[in-house]
C-alpha cells in the first residue's frame, strides 16, 4: 500500500477518486494474537513499532478518503470507542440513556466504595480483550487491588436480565436478537441466539445510542430487566454473519444498501 | 533491615489480559465468513480493495 499527496495505491492499483463509502472491519493487527507471541518475546519494541507504523499508514489512507468525501463506516476515531469504554459510557449517559453505574479506576479505595454501593458488581477491561467477571469478596483484598497500580479496570453495577443485541444501520434498527447463556458473559458460552421483537422504547434507545456514539453501523448491546432495560455498549464494528445464520435476519443487506447510498 | 531479593512479577487485576487473544479461526476472506461465534471475528479482514467480494 502507498499513500502520496495525490493517490492511494493498494496491491498495485490506484483507488478511484470516486470512492463514496468504506466499510472498515478493523485496521491493523493486535500484538496479542497468538501468531505474534514468539516475535513479541524476541523483539518487543520492534514489533510494537512495526504494528504502530502499519496502523498509521492504513488509518491515514482511510482518513484521506474521508477527507475526499467518502463515508466511513465507521471512522477510525469512532471505531476507537471500543477501546475507550468509560468515554462511551459517558456519551450514552449524557444522551439520557439508561446505563449501569460505572467506575473506571486504579484507586483501591474508590473501587471498594463503588462495589459497596453497587452491592453486586462486575469488572471488565477498559480497552477490551477479556470477558466480564463478577466481583467476588476476595477481589477486594489488598493484594488483589494492588494490581490496579499496573492497569486500571472498569467496574460496573451488575444488571441481571437477558442480553439483547440490536443492529442499527444509519438511523434504523435492522435486526435484533436475544442471547441466552448461563454465563455472565455470553462469550464464554451461549445457549441460543433468538430473534426478538423490540419494544418501541428499546428501538428508540438503540437508535439514540448509536447516534450518541456517532456510529453509522452499530451492534448495540442491551440487557432486558424486570423493569425495563439498560444500554451496555455500542460496538462500532460488530460481527453479524453467524447472527444472520442463527436468527434468519438480514444485516448485510441493509448495510450494503447504506454503503451504496450517496452521503 | 535485611533487604529482600524476592522480586515479584507484576500481575494485572484482569489476569485474562495476560494471555494471548484467542486464536482467530477461519481464513481471511472478503466477507465475514469462517466465524467461530457470531460476536467474534475469525480471520476477517477489511474488504480487499479492488477485489470482488
Amino acid at each position: 500500500m502507498s499513500v502520496d499527496e495525490d493517490r492511494i495505491r493498494v496491491n498495485g492499483k490506484t483507488l478511484p477518486a470516486e470512492v463514496r463509502s468504506v466499510y472498515l472491519r478493523s485496521l491493523g493487527t493486535s500484538y496479542r494474537v497468538p501468531e505474534l507471541a514468539k516475535e513479541l518475546k524476541q523483539r518487543p519494541h520492534g514489533l510494537l513499532a512495526q504494528l504502530d507504523e502499519c496502523g498509521a499508514l492504513m488509518v491515514s489512507a482511510v482518513v484521506a478518503l474521508e477527507a475526499r468525501g467518502a463515508r466511513l463506516v465507521n471512522p477510525p476515531d469512532v471505531n476507537a470507542q471500543h477501546g475507550r469504554k468509560p468515554y462511551q459510557l459517558r456519551l450514552l449517559r449524557d444522551a439520557g440513556l439508561p446505563v449501569p453505574r460505572f467506575l473506571a479506576s486504579n484507586d483501591p479505595k474508590a473501587v471498594r466504595a463503588f462495589v459497596r454501593r453497587a452491592k453486586r458488581a462486575v469488572y471488565k477491561p477498559l480497552a477490551g480483550g477479556a470477558t466480564v467477571q463478577e466481583v467476588e469478596a476476595s477481589d477486594l483484598d489488598d493484594e488483589r487491588l494492588a494490581a490496579l497500580a499496573y492497569a486500571p479496570v472498569l467496574f460496573q453495577e451488575l444488571v441481571e436480565g437477558t442480553s439483547v443485541r440490536v443492529y442499527v444501520v444509519g438511523n434504523k434498527v435492522v435486526a435484533a436478537g436475544e442471547i441466552h447463556s448461563r454465563e455472565l458473559d455470553y462469550r464464554r458460552g451461549e445457549d441460543a441466539v433468538l430473534s426478538t421483537r423490540l419494544t418501541a422504547h428499546e428501538r428508540r434507545a438503540a437508535v439514540a445510542a448509536a447516534r450518541a456514539c456517532s456510529m453509522r453501523f452499530s451492534g448495540v448491546d442491551l440487557i432486558r430487566t424486570a423493569s425495563g432495560f439498560v444500554v451496555l455498549e455500542c460496538n462500532p464494528s460488530p460481527m453479524f454473519a453467524v447472527f444472520e445464520e442463527k436468527t434468519g435476519q438480514d444485516v448485510a443487506g441493509p448495510l450494503a444498501q447504506y454503503l451504496l447510498t450517496s452521503p | 533491615m535485611k533487604r529482600t531479593k524476592n522480586v515479584t512479577k507484576p500481575r494485572l487485576f484482569i489476569r485474562e489480559l495476560e494471555l494471548p487473544a484467542p486464536a482467530a479461526k477461519g481464513k481471511a476472506t472478503t466477507l465475514a465468513v469462517g466465524e467461530e461465534a457470531w460476536w467474534k471475528g475469525g480471520g476477517v479482514t477489511t474488504l480487499a480493495l479492488g477485489e470482488e467480494a
